[in-house]
This record gives structure tokens, sequence and C-alpha cells, in this order.
């Protein structure tokens, strides 16, 4: 898979399980890969897949069970959109600073369409 | 599982690869060994095998030392080299003769990797392209399952898709019971992959440290201004892509390419950040401090008082 | 099988040392044929002969220089490595290329030397063409003149495998990339032996010829015999015992 340069990989592959599950693909209680799986299915280091679950773990928004391994929570639709819009947000400043280098306003975004 | 102990080698009297180098690796890790030509990773990865003796100091794998060449020790060691010696012989009667020394040699992995390879494995391996040759002996090291897989340059000669491939392969025979060591020039082959990263250098190691320890303490982005604590800088799209200290605890994307031209502008600096472990105060005046040293430290390379670095070669 | 030394792994062993040596076999057997048939050609049923005589040569000479031919794979960067990093010990690796040299190389041209004769032989209904096998090894007046008792096994042993000594040591005294300095140094120390051996037993030789025999007859005898032990035992054990310290510090 192919990783962006402005962010840990391990949150991009947490972003990743985000957007399956708002997207529905990963549905609560659905078991994701293991670790490994996952890492072999990226070709990322397992220690990067490990990090991206526990970051996803502590966020709520997949859970660990003994002898299976790590489910999709049941609440994790709404800890997903949480979580993504936090990130979301913190890319804003770099928006903003990029329109005001360029002299635009909100009112010149309004004119943009939004793509389908 | 390899324990580096005061370790230093010379080839003749005067030619020293090493001085009083001290490192460990441990099992579950893919680790990366990168540096500029002749600082010794090639070196590095032979007395690893055994194949060069220390000339003082000590090496120990699993509790013996490599340059005994004993059966036991030999049979969870994989060395690959750069440069594959092709055998007149195909897959199949390579495996035949030579697998059985291997005690956790796995048929049905070799299988697997030579589908994935796309090899012939009835064809001579003298007769194949280099990048077969090469994808060939790289099938049979990874079913081997040896403890320590000691890779040279794995991708040079290797197509694209066939990096992909690897890297998937990699990914897949990597288990907590085993060390992969894997010395490249070509970083982003193995980009993802690796972790830790050592760093060589002449007689000295500069880094050794887990993606994660490195991205707590460096910070990897675009910045709009230059900056004195800058450690490494090229132009960029929106400003400057700079390697710098993480002051405010954000977790970056480590760069292993910008992070190795910083290392080797800052010898001193990654040796005591990173190998001497110096602990960092309250990060404001770390970095403060780091500054200040980096100004004001004799031993540093010139180029470090030029504030303007182009980008590098 | 973690024990250092073990007869399964050292079959294992040998099996992949043929199937990586077997063309060289094959090579002397087509050489030693090429010299019958050259015989053949030119001389019909006497030149074949008198071939037969040049091929005891030729097989004394190969004998000698096989642990060179064998081994000299060592000298090469790469393959050099791949013999190094088999997991086998280093004793059972040695154990190995010392049965190559002097059991199996001498066998199998006994063999093919037989083969080839028995061949002529047929072809010509000729018994001269076949000569006894042993004549394969250079039998010194020594042995029937001084009651040093040499028959074939002596022979062989003290001859075929003294003279080997010389270029094993040298394949694995030398470090890598250093053939032709090996190749020197094994012609020097093999001639500088054998002239000081010849010399040695010659002058024992000839002062029990020279009628000192009356004098110094047990003198001589007994000379004769420490240089015929030095030179065919001492200093081919010695010479064995430093190839396999020197293969122990060889680096790549």
């Amino acid at each position: 898979m192919e990783f962006r340069q402005d962010k840990p990989i391990y949150e991009q592959i947490a972003e990743y399980v985000c957007e399956k599950v708002l997207n529905g693909e990963y549905k609560p209680e659905d078991k994701i890969p293991s670790v490994r799986e996952f890492g072999i299915q990226l070709a990322v280091n397992p220690n990067t897949v490990m990090r991206a679950y526990e970051h996803l773990e502590r966020n709520g928004i997949i859970y660990s069970k003994r002898g299976i391994g790590f489910l999709i929570s049941p609440d994790s639709r709404q800890r997903a959109t949480e979580l993504m819009r936090e990130e979301f947000l913190q890319t804003v400043p770099a928006f903003l600073n990029r329109m005001k280098l360029l002299g635009l306003t909100f009112a010149d975004l309004q004119t943009v369409d939004e793509k389908p | 599982m390899i324990e580096i102990q005061n370790l230093s080698f010379r080839y003749g009297k005067h030619q020293t690869v090493f001085e009083q180098l001290n490192m460990e690796m441990k099992a579950g890790y893919i680790y990366g060994l990168l540096g500029e030509n002749g600082v010794g990773k090639t070196t590095l990865l032979r007395l690893l095998a055994g194949l060069r003796f220390p000339t003082e100091g000590s090496i120990r794998i699993l509790g013996q030392e490599p340059r005994q060449r004993t059966a036991s020790l030999l049979s969870e060691i994989y060395y690959l080299p750069e440069v594959i010696d092709p055998v007149a012989l195909s897959l199949n009667e390579y495996v035949k003769l030579y697998a059985p020394f291997y005690p956790h040699f796995d048929h049905g992995q070799l299988a697997h990797y030579v589908s994935e390879f796309g090899l012939n494995p009835a064809k001579k391996i003298s007769q194949s392209s280099h990048g077969q040759q090469k994808k060939a002996m790289m099938s049979f090291a990874l079913a081997c399952n040896t403890k320590l897989l000691l890779l040279d340059e794995p991708t040079s000669g290797m197509d694209i898709p066939s990096k992909g491939i690897f890297r998937r392969l990699i990914a897949q025979a990597a288990t907590d019971d085993k060390c992969f060591v894997i010395s490249t020039h070509q970083v982003r082959d193995l980009e993802n992959l690796i972790d830790p990263i050592v760093i060589l250098e002449h007689n000295q190691v500069l880094l050794n440290n887990s993606i994660e320890e490195i991205s707590r303490k460096l910070w990897f982005g675009i910045r709009p201004q230059k900056s004195d604590k800058d450690l490494y800088r090229e132009n960029a799209l929106g400003g400057y892509a700079v390697v710098g200290f993480n002051e405010n605890g954000e977790e970056t994307r480590v760069n292993i390419e910008m992070l190795f031209n910083a290392a080797i502008q800052n010898k001193e600096l990654f040796k005591r950040m990173f190998i001497k472990g110096e602990d960092m105060e309250p990060k404001r005046s770390f970095a403060d401090e780091m500054a200040q040293r980096i100004k004001g430290d004799a031993g540093l390379d010139e180029r470090q008082q030029n504030h303007d670095n182009g980008p590098r070669e | 099988m973690t024990t250092e030394f073990s007869f399964p792994r050292i079959g294992l062993l040998l099996k992949s040392e043929i199937a990586r040596n077997y063309k060289i076999y094959l090579t002397l057997l087509l050489v030693q044929a090429g010299i019958f048939l050259l015989g053949a050609l030119f001389g019909g049923v006497n030149g074949m002969i008198g071939a037969n005589s040049l091929i005891t040569t030729g097989n004394a000479c190969i004998i000698v220089l096989m642990p060179f031919i064998l081994y000299s794979h060592l000298f090469h960067t790469v393959k050099g490595v791949n013999t190094t990093m088999l997991p086998a010990s280093q004793n059972e690796k040695f154990a190995v290329s010392l049965f190559q040299c002097i059991v199996l190389t001498p066998f199998v041209l006994l063999f093919f030397h037989w083969l080839l004769s028995t061949i002529g032989m047929l072809l010509t209904g000729v018994n001269e063409v076949m000569t006894q096998p042993w004549a394969l090894f250079v039998s010194r007046k020594l042995h029937v003149n001084h009651g040093l008792n040499m028959g074939f096994f002596d022979s062989y042993f003290w001859e075929v495998i003294s003279s080997q000594t010389v270029c094993i040591w040298g394949v694995y005294f030398f470090k890598t990339k250093k053939f032709w300095k090996t190749v020197l140094t094994i012609c020097c120390v093999s001639i500088a032996l054998g002239i000081v051996g010849g010399i040695g037993l010659n002058v024992a030789f000839d002062a029990y010829e020279g009628g000192m025999y009356t004098f110094f007859a047990d003198a001589a005898t007994r000379f004769a015999r420490i240089m015929y032990v030095f030179f065919n035992l001492i200093v081919p054990v010695g010479l064995w015992a430093w190839a396999y310290i020197a293969m122990r510090r060889q680096q790549f």
C-alpha cells in the first residue's frame, strides 16, 4: 500500500480501518485481520500495525478478545467519525494558511463545485 | 539474539572498519542496515555470518561465536550475499541437495515463494536471468526458516513488480522468533518494513533505534521558514522539507532517506541522542541546548555552520 | 542433527560434493580415454600399450593435484561463501575433503584405468594392454632393496597421501583471491620437498651402494628409514594438520 508523507504510517493504517468502518465494509463485531496478516497485506512491519491497532483500541474503534483477535466495536461508527474529524481538523490550519497566502476568502470557496 | 561487544575490525593494520562497536539486535525485528558505500555494511554482515573474524572484541549469536562456525549455529543463520553464485543446478535439484542441512526447512513455504515469484524450479539457475537467480536463492533462503537471516542488498537486480512481492514475502516470513538484518541502499524498496533502523558510519554506529523512538525525538515535515535548529533541510514546495527536533511531541512520518542525510550531517549529535541515549529534558530546552551544541561543537562537519543546505546527492 | 559430528550429515556433505564435482571426474575419464585413443590411432596396439604408461603417470599427477582441483573454488569470493556457510562443522567438512582426496579420487581413477584397459584389451585381444592397476603408483628401488617391505598398500600410503598434502595445504593456507600465488607456492614447495627428499634418500642409497655398506650399513639403513618416515609420514601429517588449522582461519 502507498502511504502519504505527511502522517505517521500507523496513523494512516488506523485511518484506513476507520474508512472501512464508515463506509460499512467493516461492521460491528466483525473480526479484522491479525497484526501479522494485516502487515503482510499492506507490506508493513508488524510493529507499525500493532501501533495502529493500539491507537484504534485506545479510541474505542476496535477491541481485543482473547483467543479470537481484534473485533470492531459496537459503537465504532460514531467513534471512527470522531477520530477522523479530529484528524481532519488538524489539517485545517495548513489549509487556511494556504488560503491566506493566495488571498482567498470563504466566499471564494463557495463557488467551487463539490465533486460527485 | 545478537550481542556485539567492543568489536573492532581492521583490514591489515591501517584500514579500520569498526572501532569498539557495541550493539544489540533482538529477535522479532527486521533491522535495516544503512550506510554509505564502503562503510562496512557487508563487512558487518560477514562478521555476523562468521565469514570474517573480529580483530578485537566479540560477537555472540544465540550464545555462540559465529567464528567457530559450529554446525548448530550455521543451521540457524542464512547469509544471502549481494552477488549470487549461479550454480549449474535447477532449484529443485539445489533444494534436494542442500535443504536437508537446514532443520526448519519448509517445502510448502518454498513452493509458495516460487509461485509468488513466478519461478520455474526446473530450470537451471545458471541459465536464468540475474533477477530470476536472485529470486530463486531468496526463496530458498526464506524457506530455510533460520533464526537469523542476513540479506545484503536483496532488491538489487530485481524488477519493480518483484520488489513488491519481495516486500510481502518478507512481511510474511518475519515471525517473533526470527531476526532479519537487511543492508540496503534502496531505502524506498524496504521503507515500511525495516524497523529498527541502523545507520553505520566509518568506525561508528550513528543510530540503532525503532521508528517509534525516532519519531519521538525527531520531526519530519515541511516548514515555510528555515531555522537554526534544522538538522537537515531540502528545498520543497511550501518552503523546506526539514528534519528537526520534535519539540512539541507531535508524531510525524519518519522519512528514512532524509533521516539518513540528517544523520550523516550531524554525526556526533545522532550518536549522543540515539546511541548514548542522552535523556530529553523539557523539549524546548533540550532542542535549544542541542542547537547550541550544533553551533559550538568543534567536532562537527563544517557544513553545519552553513545554514543553506541543498539537496544531498 | 545438532551434534558436531554426525555420519548422516557427512553423507549429505559427500553427496553434495559429488554433485558439485562429478563433471571434473567425467573430464578426467575423457582425458584418459583420449590418451588411449591417441595411442591406438598413432601406434596401433603398441601405441595403446605405450599409452597405458602415459596414463599411469598421468593418473599419479592427477591424484596429487586433485585436492587443488576439487577445492580451488574456495578461492572464489562467492563460491567459498556457500561452502563455509553450509551447516556442518568444520571437522565434518575437512573429513569429507580428506575422504574425497585420499580415497575417492584414487579409487575413481583406478576404476577408470581398469575400465579403459579392459576395453582396450577386449578390442585388441592383447593382454599387455592391461597393466596391473597398482602400477598406478610409482615404486622406488628403496622398497625392494632396503627391505622396507613396501607392498601395494604401503606404496599407496607413502606415495599418494604424502604427495597430496602439499596441495591441500596450499588450498587452505591461502586466503581468497590468491589463486596464482597458491599455485606457485605449491609448485615450489613440492619441488623443494622432492629435491630435498630425493637428495636425502639418494645420499642414503648411494652410501649403501657405494660400498660403505660394510662400515655404515646400519647407519645408512637407519638414516634411509628416518628420511623415509620423515618425508612420507611426518611432513604429510604435519601439512594436513597445518591445512586443518588454516581452514579454520580462512576468512571470506
